[in-house]
């Protein structure tokens, strides 16, 4: 048995197909099994709302009059890219305020976009003969911009580390605050409803991937940077899949701020929690049976947070199950867990892209190209230094 | 009777910072538990208190308290979960010490219970969203 993309689109479009979320899908495969929901089944959808360092917004202003190429360009206090053309740029959500700091950066000018807001552009320029403008402030909202739209290099990352800290001082980290001597243990990962982990061979994710961006119409555009695919089977016969992340762009116009938050982490700078919710159309069994693995089965590395180094020591691997219980022993140690990426965010993401689909107004797509295998990520080695 | 338990905040000027008073509320046969003490380098001395015991020995203490010059505030909303600023992320669950911040295991949703709150503030800023706040400076 195997089904088309455009097969499972026809069946959408007569109003026949049979949508259910990543959730729904593990439960119905618990109790019917792999084969009966790859006969039941055509499309999953799966999900996830988690801190997404790597992202953020290229924006076209319009021309003044008369017109200004800008250099120096700030939103709201914070800094804009000024080596684009005369009135383009891109802002990065991790960007901090010039005055606002870690409080206020690049995520929370987006997010204040894309609730609506008018934001307060400042730009400068050394002028030129075609652009004799040399400095410019004015209020600029989302609906006033030409072109508007995320572009984030590295999202949706397939999985994750947990994290902890074992030595002796709190650490501020991306992966929240890790307390001492192993007191908690954080993750960032849907778990069941994660993307790649529901696709973790990138069967049907490819390039052209027609999304859910931050609750907008978007599409996987390419690689993520950093992606690498790492595949471990273990003694049990499961597979430990991590490293893959998608490169993603979407339209702001379209999209809510219920689906997008700028954060700030304590003592380590600004993030963007980005929603994802990704169709996967299941093709076959096997697409069936890689979407059927719940939580019990998925796997991440405990690893120490508490060294600054690119290669953290992995202290143990646990599966998401494990980690959702709220608890999990390492050696004697019974070490408390807390998740940073919001499930119930994903839930509704991946709820809202079953409707979607249902109701005719999310057409899947077939990718224009699959994403490349990468066996090896590079480091950066500092030449001339002993 | 029934007995109360309440959390309390007490400023003392900097003449009395140095003075035994909580001792006496259990004259007035509350007991007590001290969350926050602290003198800051203007002499001004913080004490957050969970005390307990029947109405009228509370009445009695606190007004005890008042008359020896210590601003009393008693605290029933200090820490504030907005809950539409809030995602449900999780972050405030790892560093609350008393559980008073959990995340329902069915719904994922944050919960947040006062009477668990020790007041210690650690979810204030580990909030990614801000959407805990607290408007007393003797928290945060």
């Amino acid at each position: 048995m195997s089904k088309t993309i455009q097969e499972i689109n026809e069946k959408l479009k007569k109003g026949k197909a049979v949508v259910f979320t990543a959730e729904e899908a593990v439960q119905m495969a618990k109790e019917q099994g792999v084969a009966e929901c790859a006969k039941k089944i055509d499309v999953v959808t799966a999900a996830t709302f988690g801190a997404m360092c790597s992202s953020g917004a290229v924006l076209n202003f319009g021309h003044s009059e008369p017109p200004i190429r800008m250099s120096e360009i700030t939103l709201n206090g914070v800094e804009a890219y000024g080596g684009l053309a005369a009135v383009d740029t891109y802002i990065g959500a991790t960007q901090p305020g010039k005055n606002t700091g870690i409080e206020y950066g690049g995520a929370h000018v987006i997010e204040d976009l894309i609730a609506g807001k008018e934001v307060e552009l400042v730009a400068r320029s050394c002028g030129s003969d075609c652009y004799t403008r040399k400095d410019i402030k004015t209020n600029i909202s989302l609906a006033d911009m030409n072109q508007a739209y995320i572009f984030n290099p590295r999202n949706a990352y397939q999985n994750y580390a947990a994290a902890t800290n074992t030595t002796k001082k709190t650490k501020r980290t991306y992966m929240g605050t890790l307390l001492a001597n192993m007191g908690n243990i954080t993750y960032s990962t849907s778990g069941e409803m994660s993307p790649l982990l529901k696709d973790p061979k990138l069967r049907t994710i490819g390039i052209g991937t027609r999304i859910l961006l931050c609750g907008g119409e978007g599409y996987v555009v390419f690689e993520g940077t950093q992606a690498i695919n790492k595949a471990t089977e273990l003694p049990s016969g499961d597979m430990h899949y991590a490293g893959y992340t998608l490169a993603v762009m979407g339209d702001m116009k379209g999209m809510s701020s219920e689906y997008i938050k700028a954060a700030t982490f304590e003592g380590y700078g600004v993030s963007m929690y980005v929603g994802i919710g990704v169709p996967i159309p299941v093709i076959d069994e096997d697409m069936m049976a890689d979407l059927a693995v719940p939580n019990e089965k998925l796997y991440t590395y405990v690893c120490d947070y508490g060294f600054s180094s690119r290669s953290r020591e992995e202290i143990k691997r646990v599966s998401y199950a494990q980690l959702r219980s709220g608890q999990v022993e390492i050696g004697a140690k019974k070490i408390r867990t807390a998740p940073l990426s919001s499930l119930f965010k994903a839930r509704k993401i991946a709820g809202e892209l079953k409707e979607k689909l249902l109701d005719g107004s999310f057409e899947m797509t077939q990718p224009a190209a699959m994403l490349p295998h990468r066996d090896s990520m590079n480091v950066l080695n500092i030449k001339g230094e002993k | 009777m029934e007995n109360k338990c309440i959390k309390i905040g007490l400023t003392f000027p900097p003449e009395k910072a140095d003075k035994p008073i909580v001792t006496n509320l259990v004259k007035y046969g509350l007991t007590f538990n001290i969350l926050r003490a602290y003198i800051s380098p203007g002499k001004t001395g913080n004490i957050i208190l969970e005390i307990s015991g029947s109405d009228d020995d509370i009445k009695r203490s606190l007004e005890y308290i008042e008359a020896q010059g210590i601003v009393v505030k008693i605290y029933t909303d200090s820490v504030i979960h907005y809950e539409e600023k809030c995602m449900h992320c999780g972050a405030c669950t790892s560093v609350c010490p008393s559980g008073a911040l959990v995340m329902n295991k069915e719904t994922w949703e944050l919960e947040f219970n006062m009477d668990k709150c020790l007041l210690c503030g650690h979810c204030v800023r580990a909030c990614p969203a801000r959407a805990i706040k607290s408007f007393d400076e003797a928290i945060i």
